[in-house]
């Protein structure tokens, strides 16, 4: 099982309660956004927390607003590409099939209106579809705080994302629209929405006094390429909401939360055809 | 004296899964001679209030990557019946502890198994020799 967790820590650097949510997941490869905190410190902190012998050591931060974070030994995951707001990385396990990493912190959207958050996911499509057919397999899940919710037109057109509902609808061929072919990614996020979904209502909480607000916002996601359904299982995708005791998210008011995100944890049990290893 | 009206087990001569794949566990530790680590681990289920009894292998040379090769779901209150997973995904009912221990080396012996084996000794041996090159090999002056 190759364990992944993404987590827009919000500036509140805190490798206690990182490492503390690496141990209880088990969490193989780590993805952290809005963290500036020196790598040494971090990495210490997040160690400690973990308590394990498989130590974390941080890749080249690049000076992207992803960081990433692996106890793989090194050789076996790679960055294959970053500019800044998407990291890729690629994973060779050592038993199992690879996988592209697509880690990524998408623009807000107090910066960007939704033409720019459109355009930006369009250019993500390209650099995916790019990085797939040099690595010649689409074992690509896509992980991070995309600032959108998985409703939006970014993420469902098929330009964009083409992020659907249903895995069923997610192996079909690619769905022809003016005579271009879209391929598909299954967003498990749309099983993660309101209060009687599987844990939080969401993962980012905003009471705006916008006509529209819709309060709970998915903006941390999952989407999977449907040929890495097979390794996918819906209760291995989890939205902590605490750490230990403490709850993460602050709710507006105090600031006693340890981010204004919620992570994201996604098991894929990748290893299930060890002769890819 | 009062009369004690309790039946305690005796546990400690008991073969529980946890002490047969401990057993293999040590068997493959030394068998590889340190290069591949046998661990047993057991777990209350996320899921289920089952107990979850895992056999995996560490790989020190790998930092100690873990691959895991089965789990044996256990009933918290009886030993037997419950149900073996295997790396494959395959899930079988176990219906008694001979019947745990013929797929327990079924298991162990498959060529699933012999095939992670492979991989990752002849993985742990290269990192083991890169490790133990001299610098200059590694390119430092």
């Amino acid at each position: 099982m190759t364990v992944l967790m993404f987590w827009n820590i919000g500036r509140r650097e805190n490798g206690t309660a990182i490492g503390q949510l690496c141990r209880k997941y088990d969490v193989d490869i780590l993805l952290l956004a809005e963290s500036a905190m020196a790598s040494t410190s971090l990495v210490t902190e997040i160690n400690v927390a973990a308590g394990s012998s498989r130590t974390y050591w941080e890749l080249p931060h690049l000076g992207s607003r992803v960081r990433a974070f692996t106890r793989y030994a090194p050789g076996f995951v790679e960055t294959a590409f970053d500019d800044g707001h998407v990291k890729m990385l690629e994973l060779r396990p050592p038993i199992g099939v690879p996988l592209l990493i697509v880690a990524a912190h998408l623009p807000s959207k107090l910066w960007a209106d939704s033409q720019k958050q459109s355009y930006r996911v369009r250019r993500l499509r390209q650099d995916i579809e790019t990085q797939e057919a040099q690595r010649g397999h689409k074992n690509t899940v896509v992980i991070g705080d995309l600032n959108l919710n998985q409703f939006e037109d970014a993420l469902t057109a098929a330009d964009g994302l083409h992020g659907v509902i249903d895995k069923t609808v997610a192996t079909r061929p690619p769905r022809t629209v003016d005579g271009q072919a879209w391929g598909y990614f299954y967003n498990p996020m749309w099983s993660r929405m309101g209060d009687d979904s599987v844990g939080p209502s969401g993962t980012y909480w905003r009471a705006g006094s916008d006509l529209v607000t819709h309060f709970w916002n998915t903006f941390d996601q999952v989407l999977l390429r449907p040929s890495l359904l097979p390794y996918y299982d819906p209760r291995n995708l989890v939205v902590p909401d605490r750490v230990g005791e403490s709850p993460i998210l602050h709710m507006g008011g105090g600031g006693t939360g340890l981010s204004d995100h919620l992570p994201v944890v996604v098991a894929l049990s990748i290893e299930r055809e060890p002769g890819h290893g | 004296m009062v009369e004690s009206f309790w039946t305690i087990p005796d546990v400690i001569s008991a073969r529980t899964p946890v002490r047969i794949l401990r057993e293999q566990a040590a068997a493959l530790t030394e068998q590889t001679k340190g290069a591949l680590v046998g661990v047993v681990e057991t777990d209350r289920g996320q899921f289920s209030v089952n107990l979850e009894v895992k056999l995996e292998i560490s790989v020190p040379a790998l930092n100690d990557y873990r691959f895991r090769l089965l789990t044996y779901h256990q009933p918290v209150e009886i030993i037997y019946p419950g149900t073996l997973e295997t790396a494959d995904g395959n899930l079988r009912e176990i219906p008694d502890e001979n019947s745990f221990i013929s797929a327990i080396k079924a298991v162990l012996s498959s060529e699933l198994v012999k095939n992670v084996l492979i991989s990752l000794l002849s993985q742990a041996t290269a990192a083991r020799q890169l490790t133990n090159q001299p610098r200059l090999a590694l390119g430092y002056a």
